[in-house]
């Protein structure tokens, strides 16, 4: 026998009216923003006892919240592989052109990473704060290449298209493992790579001291290649990508 | 929304040197419950992913709602292609991947999903990797069903149910189709159970298009004639055979062609019995090592 | 169910006038819709739709708007008057030209009819009356 009966056709909720490549660009960022939050909430926990502890048994002499950057970079961009690696199968097998994937997920992408580094800018300028109130030396020590007295935006300026590359070049290893496979995947890192490399070596400080001392509209420029290149490679890699049926 | 039609003209893709599907063509009118039956690795999935905009075809072409789907945003986000492995998440819950689709799918239903969650007993706190076969078969149940696209397809999705839960997915197939019509291709190599479902069906084999037609039209052209050797043989003088057995003086021929009742009348009688075939046994002898 | 080789259609407007015949379904009864049919015996919705098509085509059925399928009035004389026709080429033709290649008289066929419907009369007097007459249920 009939196990339903007459249902009204239920109004089309928000979501709904959405374009596609915004509906991917939510539940990527939501990918992202989720264990984001995490890693904030995990990170800051280790800061604060390093700051209260060294504080206590000796003299605080350079600035703890910068050693969060490599995290706040690394964590996000292996999110990044794995949105471009599992979500993009499932979201095309669901009806989403691998077009919008793409562009909801390096819109997602540029949020994530100016996102994270906002909050880091953010907490250093905090940090700032409290060690002028302490009469700590705000610095960050002598082997690190963090110019923190350069000021918010300038900080904000350099951690922003940084953070952005390696969300780009996550997205970039992700799609070429899932299209190219393990072993071509691993050896096309060294491309993959390129844009986190490229923006990296805008600047003279940052994650690394590219040991370049480049004029500014050089910076720029390898910024703009790294950041436009990396996301065009992304795109057409995507684009016709074939969707395997995996194995759950 | 009733639907998409569906077409493939002339559909070949290649993977390497192994050709999954080569030369395939055949029509699907919009709306109704549609089969493509093919044995395990006659190119069905292969199909269905081309349908779906997975893949490009290497030559030829497929159309769905009259326009290639691939890359076709609204052509992709109205087919839902349930494949065996549900192309979900498959270290998340049932209720994260669930909520993903409803994020991802325009056409999504979340109260029918949730319904269907409760019918088929699936535990929504349970990753998708942690359920059973038979679950993950209900699970894709629940996708295909409470997607509601215009063309769903269901591919392979009932073989991993146990006997009941079958029932009951027929059950809810064909009460959605109704409430909602749309385009909706089953899949399998085993179709005895759902044969009355069904409108049209299109038999696979070995990458071709062995057979597109009514599912009733085939029905008529099938039947089996059973008798005196010498009186069967006469009756089927003529007629493609498909198969033949042979019980000491008694023969069973299966015939699949046109056939004109004038001539059965004379074999009825002869004292030859006349059967139906089901479509299965059909599909069996179509596609049996003979016929290749 | 649906064992034939007739198309499903075909089969279910066959049982579907079967019960009308036989008066399961009286007239002005309504009948199971498409979709009750389609759910009911798990059967294509469009099959079961060609099927009730037919029906009120040939005139057993007929649509109310909005309310659903009704068996029309008259329906069942018709289907006998048709049945009955048929009944003598379809089925008793076939055997009296058996009858003929075995070489049985007309005469042994009257006596052997005879005897029967003597048979069924005496076991249920009701079974010719209604047969012969429609409104015979009502009594």
């Amino acid at each position: 026998m009939s196990t339903t009966t007459a249902r009204p056709a239920r109004p089309a909720a928000q979501s709904r009216q959405r374009p596609p490549w915004v509906r991917a660009m939510r539940t990527t960022l939501w990918t992202n923003a989720l264990p984001g939050l995490w890693f904030w909430g995990i990170a800051l926990v280790p800061v604060g006892v390093a700051t209260f502890a060294i504080d206590r048994v000796g003299e605080v002499e350079l600035s703890i919240v910068q050693f969060v950057r490599y995290g706040a970079m690394w964590f996000p961009f292996s999110l990044a592989i794995v949105i471009a690696a599992m979500l993009l199968p499932v979201h095309v097998a669901h009806g989403i052109t691998r077009r919008d994937f793409s562009v909801g997920s390096l819109a997602a992408g540029v949020l994530a990473g100016a996102g994270h580094a906002f909050v880091l800018t953010v907490l250093l300028e905090l940090e700032r704060l409290l060690y002028e109130a302490k009469g700590w030396p705000h610095v960050a020590g002598l082997d690190q290449d963090l110019d923190l007295a350069a000021g918010f935006l300038p900080t904000l300026g350099m951690l922003v298209p940084t953070f952005v590359g390696g969300q780009i070049s996550g997205l970039l290893v992700g799609i070429a493992y899932y299209r190219f496979g393990g072993l071509r995947g691993t050896v096309a890192l060294l491309l993959t790579l390129a844009p986190i490399y490229l923006v990296a070596s805008a600047f003279a400080v940052g994650l690394w001291d590219s040991g370049l001392d480049l004029a500014p509209a050089a910076s720029a420029a390898l910024v703009v290649v790294g950041l436009v290149g990396g996301a065009t490679a992304y795109h057409l890699i995507a684009r016709r990508v074939p969707i395997r049926a995996v194995r759950s | 929304m009733s639907g998409y039609p569906v077409a493939a003209r002339d559909l070949t893709v290649r993977f390497g040197a192994t050709t999954a599907l080569d030369g395939a063509t055949f029509d699907l009118p919009a709306g109704g419950l549609h089969g493509l039956l093919g044995r395990n690795g006659s190119g069905k999935t292969t199909l269905l992913s081309t349908l779906a905009g997975l893949r490009t075809p290497s030559s030829g072409s497929v159309l769905v709602d009259g326009v290639d789907p691939f890359e076709n945003a609204r052509v992709m986000g109205g087919t839902g292609l349930v494949r065996e492995s549900g192309d979900l998440l498959s270290d998340a819950s049932v209720r994260s991947n669930l909520r993903l689709l409803g994020d991802i799918r325009s056409t999504w239903h979340a109260d029918r999903a949730d319904e269907l969650v409760d019918l088929f007993r699936l535990d929504r706190r349970k990753a998708v990797s942690a359920l059973s076969r038979g679950q993950r078969s209900a699970l894709g149940a629940v996708v295909g069903l409470a997607s509601r696209a215009p063309l769903t397809i269901l591919d392979e999705v009932y073989l991993g149910m146990d006997a009941p839960t079958r029932q009951l997915f027929y059950d809810l197939l064909l009460a959605d189709v109704i409430e909602h019509p749309r385009t909706v291709i089953l899949s399998s190599h085993l179709i005895g159970e759902i044969e009355h479902l069904l409108e049209r069906v299109v038999i696979l084999h070995a990458g071709r298009v062995l057979l597109s037609d009514e599912v009733d039209a085939l029905r008529a052209k099938g039947v089996t004639l059973t008798g005196a050797a010498s009186a069967v043989a006469a009756a089927v003088d003529g007629l493609t055979v498909v198969a033949t057995r042979d019980l000491g003086a008694t023969r069973q021929v299966t015939v699949f062609d046109d056939l004109d009742d004038a001539r059965l009348a004379r074999a009825r009688s002869a004292g030859v019995d006349l059967g139906a075939v089901p479509l299965q046994d059909l599909f069996i002898h179509l596609t049996g090592e003979e016929s290749r | 169910m649906f064992e034939g080789r007739e198309p499903i259609y075909v089969q279910i407007a066959e049982q579907v006038r079967a019960e009308v015949l036989s008066g399961v379904l009286g007239e002005e009864e309504q009948v199971m819709s498409t979709t009750q049919y389609a759910t009911t015996y798990r059967i294509n919705p469009a099959t079961a739709a060609k099927a009730f098509a037919e029906l009120v085509d040939e005139g057993v059925l007929y649509k109310r708007r909005g309310v659903g399928m009704f068996v029309a009035a008259g329906a069942r004389g018709r289907l006998l008057a048709e049945h009955r026709a048929r009944f003598f080429t379809e089925v008793l033709d076939p055997v009296l030209a058996q009858a003929a290649v075995l070489g049985i008289t007309a005469d042994q066929l009257a006596r052997h009819i005879r005897g029967s419907a003597a048979d069924s009369s005496a076991a249920d007097s009701s079974t010719t009356d209604s047969a012969t007459e429609p409104e015979g249920d009502a009594r």
